[in-house]
C-alpha cells in the first residue's frame, strides 16, 4: 500500500488534536489521582459538563468558549472543590470500594443531570471561526482543531509552572509525595486535597471546552473519553502527572497512524494492544516510579 | 405459632372453595349491557366490554362491535413515539366509525383494545396472548420496534390470527414463512434496493457514476445496511472502492475514516449513521474538503431533527432515505385532506409513523369489511381466517392510500411489494428535506452533483 506524505502528515495532526484532548482529561484524572489516591471516576463527565457551561455562555450570552474559558474553568473548580468538601472528603479514609461508588455516583449525576436539564439532544457550538481551514497541499486543518492543540499545549505549560514555580504547587508535590511529612511542614492536606479535586476537574473541564469547538457535544460524550483518560493515566505511568498528558497523546497518535496503516475500524484496538504491550514490558507505565 | 393439621384442613377447604367460586364468575358471560347510542367520538376505548356473543336464536347476528388488538411501546423509553402511533390509529378509527362502521356487519363499530409492550419483547408477547386469550380480539397490529413484532407476531401466528406490521423495518420478518403475518411498510431490504434504483436513475439522467463507498456505524442496522449495499450495488455494476465501520458509542474523530474514503476518490458516498457520528461526519467531509458527487444518506441520524437542527447549512445537498416527508402534503391529495383534519384536532402534523400506522388500520378495516362477507365475528375462528385470506388477496390502488406507495398488495411471505420509501434532499433553499424521488411524489428537482466545499 502506498501512503502518501500527505496523508500522513495528516494523521500525525489528527491523532495530535485528538490526543491532546485526551491529555487534559487524563492530566486532571493524575493530578486527582497523584495527590489524593482518588481515582475519579466522573472525571469526563466534568469534561462534558465544561463543554455544556460553554455551549450556555455562548447560546445566551454569545461570549465564545474561548473567552469564556477561564470563567468555565473557574465554575468548573468551584463545583469541584465544593464536591470535594462536600461527598469525597467525608469518605477520604473510608474502602476504596466506597470511593469509587461514589465518584461513580457524581458521574450518574453529572450526565443524567446534562440529560435532564439539557435534554438528551446533540449540539453544535457555533462559534464564527468554525469553517476556517488551514490547507497545504492535500493536507488540511481545522483552525478550531489547532486552536484546541495549542491551547491544551498551554494549559499543560501553566500547570507545569505551577507545580515548578509556586508555593501551592510544591505544596500539592509535596502532599503526592508524602502526606504526612506535609503535614508536618504546616501544609494543611484539606485544602490541598480540595485545591486537587478542583484543578483536576476544571482542567479536564478546559479539555471538553476545546473538544466542543469541532466535536458535537451531547450528554454522554463523556463516556468513551474517560476510559481513554484512564488508559492515558496508566500508559503514562500512575503517579506522573506529564506522563499521563504524554500518554494522552501518545493514544491519538496511535489511533490515527493505525488507521492509516491498518484500518479506522480496527484504530480503537490498535491503542489498546499497543497499551497492553507497554504494560507488559513495563509494567509501571513509561514513566511510572 | 403452629396451626393444628386440621386448621390447615380447613383453611385448604375455603381456598378451593373461593377459587372454584371466583373461576365460575369470573367465566359466566358478563350481563348483557344496556345499548345506549354511542355519540361520542369515545367509543375507542378500550374499556368497552360488551361481548360480541348473541343469542344464538336470531338468524342475523346483530354484532355491535369488533374488536382488533393494538400493541405499541406505550410507556417505557419510547412512549412518546407510542403515543404518535396510537394518535395515527386513533384518528383513523374515528374516522372509519364516523362514516359508518363495519358496513358488511350492519354499522358494527370498529373498537381498539390497546396493549402496551414498554418496548420489551417479552411484554409484547405477553400482551398479544392477553389480546387474543381474554379479549378475543379478531386481529392484532403493532407492534413498532422489530424485536417486539417478532415476539408479538410469533404469538398471533400460533394462534391462527392475523397479525398486521405497519411499521417494522427488520427484513427478516418476512421471512419467516407466517403464514398470518402481513406488513404494509417497506423493510430496510427494500430501501437498499431503492438506493440502488436512485443511483441508477442518477447515473441514467446524468452519467458518471461508477464507484461507490460506504461508511457505517459498526452495531446490527449499521453492519446490515453495508452488507446489503454492497452485495446489491455490486450485482448492479458498481465498484465498491472503500468501506470503514466505526463505533458510533466510542468514536472521539472521524478523520481517519474521512482521509481513507477520500483516498478512495468515490462517485458516490452510502453513510448508515446515527446523530451525534452523523454530524462528526459531515463537519469531518467538510473540514477535510471530502465532496463525493453524490452523499446519500440511510435516514436514522441524517433525519433526526436534532441533526437537522444543528448540522444548519453544511447539510444542504446531502440525500437520504425516508418513509414519509412533509412536502408530500402537496403531492398526494388524500393526505393533505387527512392531515388537515389530523393537526387540527391534534395540533401536529402526520409524520411518517403516525401515517403508517393511520395506513394499517385502514388496511385491517378493508380486510374486515371483505372477511364480513363471508363469515361472522361470532365464530371467531373462522372470522380470523376470512380477514387472513382478504388481507392474502388484498389489491389497493395508490390514490386510496396517504402514504408514497405505488398500492398495498402482499406476496406470499406477507410483505407489501409496492411499500417503498422516498428519497429526500436537502434543499439549500429552505435547509429543509424535500423529497426528490421518486419523480412522481418530488416536489424539488434533484440537485446534482454534490458541489465541492468552497463553493458554497
Amino acid at each position: 500500500m502506498v501512503v502518501e506524505l500527505g496523508s500522513i502528515i495528516g494523521a500525525l495532526v489528527s491523532g495530535l488534536v485528538i490526543g491532546s484532548i485526551y491529555a487534559l482529561v487524563a492530566l486532571g484524572l493524575a493530578i486527582i489521582w497523584g495527590v489524593m489516591n482518588v481515582i475519579n471516576f466522573a472525571q469526563a463527565d466534568f469534561m462534558a459538563l465544561g463543554a455544556f457551561i460553554g455551549f450556555l455562555l455562548l447560546d445566551s450570552l454569545g461570549i465564545d468558549p474561548l473567552i469564556s474559558l477561564i470563567l468555565i474553568f473557574g465554575i468548573v473548580f468551584s463545583i469541584g472543590v465544593l464536591t470535594q468538601r462536600v461527598a469525597i472528603e467525608p469518605i477520604l479514609k473510608a474502602p476504596v470500594l466506597s470511593q469509587i461508588t461514589t465518584t461513580f455516583a457524581i458521574l450518574l449525576i453529572i450526565r443524567y443531570g446534562l440529560e435532564v436539564f439539557m435534554g438528551p439532544y446533540t449540539r453544535v457550538v457555533e462559534v464564527p471561526y468554525r469553517d476556517l481551514f488551514i490547507r497545504f497541499g492535500s493536507v488540511s486543518v481545522s483552525v478550531p482543531q489547532l486552536i484546541s492543540l495549542a491551547v491544551s499545549l498551554i494549559v499543560a505549560f501553566l500547570l507545569y509552572l505551577f507545580m515548578s514555580r509556586t508555593f501551592l504547587g510544591a505544596a500539592l508535590k509535596a502532599t503526592a509525595q508524602d502526606m504526612l511529612a506535609a503535614q508536618l511542614h504546616g501544609i494543611n492536606i484539606k485544602y490541598m486535597y480540595r485545591l486537587a479535586f478542583g484543578l483536576g476537574v476544571g482542567i479536564s473541564a478546559i479539555g471538553g471546552v476545546l473538544l466542543s469547538l469541532f466535536y458535537p457535544i451531547y450528554p454522554e460524550m463523556g463516556a468513551f473519553f474517560g476510559m481513554i483518560a484512564f488508559i492515558s493515566v496508566v500508559l503514562g505511568g500512575f503517579g506522573s502527572i506529564f506522563g499521563a498528558y504524554l500518554g494522552g497523546i501518545i493514544i491519538g497518535l496511535i489511533e490515527t497512524i493505525s488507521a492509516l496503516f491498518i484500518s479506522p475500524s480496527l484504530k480503537t484496538l490498535a491503542a489498546f494492544v499497543v497499551f497492553i504491550l507497554i504494560l507488559i514490558f513495563r509494567p509501571k507505565g513509561m514513566f511510572g516510579r | 405459632m403452629a396451626l393444628s393439621r386440621g386448621a390447615l384442613y380447613g383453611i385448604l377447604i375455603v381456598v378451593v372453595i373461593l377459587v372454584i367460586a371466583a373461576a365460575y364468575f369470573l367465566t359466566l358471560p358478563p350481563a348483557p349491557t344496556p345499548t345506549t347510542p354511542v355519540t361520542t367520538p369515545t367509543a375507542t376505548t378500550p374499556t368497552v366490554t360488551t361481548p360480541t356473543v348473541t343469542t344464538p336464536t336470531a338468524t342475523t347476528p346483530a354484532v355491535k362491535e369488533v374488536k382488533i388488538g393494538v400493541i405499541l411501546p406505550l410507556s417505557g423509553k419510547l412512549a412518546e413515539t407510542g403515543a404518535d402511533l396510537k394518535r395515527g390509529i386513533e384518528f383513523a378509527v374515528e374516522k372509519i366509525n364516523a362514516a359508518g362502521g363495519i358496513k358488511n356487519l350492519g354499522g358494527a363499530k370498529l373498537v381498539v383494545v390497546w396493549g402496551d409492550s414498554a418496548g420489551d419483547p417479552a411484554t409484547g408477547a405477553a400482551e398479544a396472548e392477553r389480546l387474543i386469550k381474554e379479549e378475543k380480539v379478531v386481529a392484532l397490529m403493532g407492534a413498532y420496534q422489530s424485536a417486539v413484532t417478532k415476539t408479538a407476531s410469533e404469538v398471533a401466528e400460533s394462534y391462527n390470527v392475523p397479525f398486521l406490521n405497519p411499521d417494522s423495518s427488520s427484513p427478516t420478518l418476512t421471512e419467516r414463512g407466517y403464514k398470518w403475518f402481513f406488513r404494509t411498510t417497506a423493510h430496510d431490504g427494500t430501501f437498499a434496493a431503492q438506493h440502488v434504483e436512485f443511483i441508477n436513475y442518477l447515473n441514467k439522467t446524468y452519467g458518471g457514476l461508477k464507484t461507490v463507498a460506504i461508511i457505517n456505524e459498526d452495531t446490527e442496522w449499521g453492519a446490515s445496511t453495508a452488507k446489503a449495499w454492497k452485495e446489491l450495488f455490486s450485482a448492479a455494476g458498481y465498484k465498491i472502492v472503500a468501506e470503514v465501520s466505526y463505533h458510533a458509542a466510542t468514536v472521539t474523530s472521524l478523520d481517519s475514516e474521512v482521509e481513507k474514503l477520500k483516498a478512495a476518490n468515490p462517485d458516490v458516498l452510502l453513510i448508515a449513521a446515527y446523530t451525534n457520528d452523523g454530524i462528526l461526519l459531515v463537519r469531518t467531509m467538510k473540514a477535510k474538503n471530502f465532496a463525493p458527487k453524490v452523499a446519500l444518506a440511510q435516514d436514522a441520524g441524517f433525519i433526526d431533527p436534532a441533526y437537522v437542527k444543528q448540522i444548519g447549512k453544511d447539510g444542504y445537498y446531502f440525500f437520504s432515505r425516508e418513509v414519509f416527508n412533509w412536502d408530500l402534503l402537496e403531492k398526494i391529495p388524500e393526505l393533505k385532506k387527512v392531515n388537515d383534519e389530523y393537526s387540527a384536532k391534534y395540533g401536529v402534523s402526520l409524520n411518517g409513523n403516525s401515517a403508517r400506522d393511520y395506513t394499517g388500520t385502514w388496511v385491517l378495516y378493508w380486510a374486515i369489511e371483505e372477511a364480513a362477507k363471508v363469515a361472522s365475528p361470532t365464530d371467531l375462528e373462522a372470522f380470523r381466517k376470512a380477514i387472513r385470506d382478504a388481507l392474502a388477496k388484498m389489491e389497493v390502488s395508490p390514490d386510496k392510500i396517504i402514504m408514497p406507495w405505488a398500492g398495498i398488495k402482499f406476496d406470499e411471505k406477507g410483505q407489501n411489494v409496492l411499500a417503498r420509501g422516498i428519497i429526500v434532499q436537502m434543499s439549500p433553499d429552505d435547509g429543509k428535506y424535500h423529497t426528490v424521488y421518486p419523480i412522481e411524489v418530488a416536489t424539488k428537482p434533484i440537485i446534482f452533483p454534490f458541489p465541492s466545499w468552497e463553493k458554497r
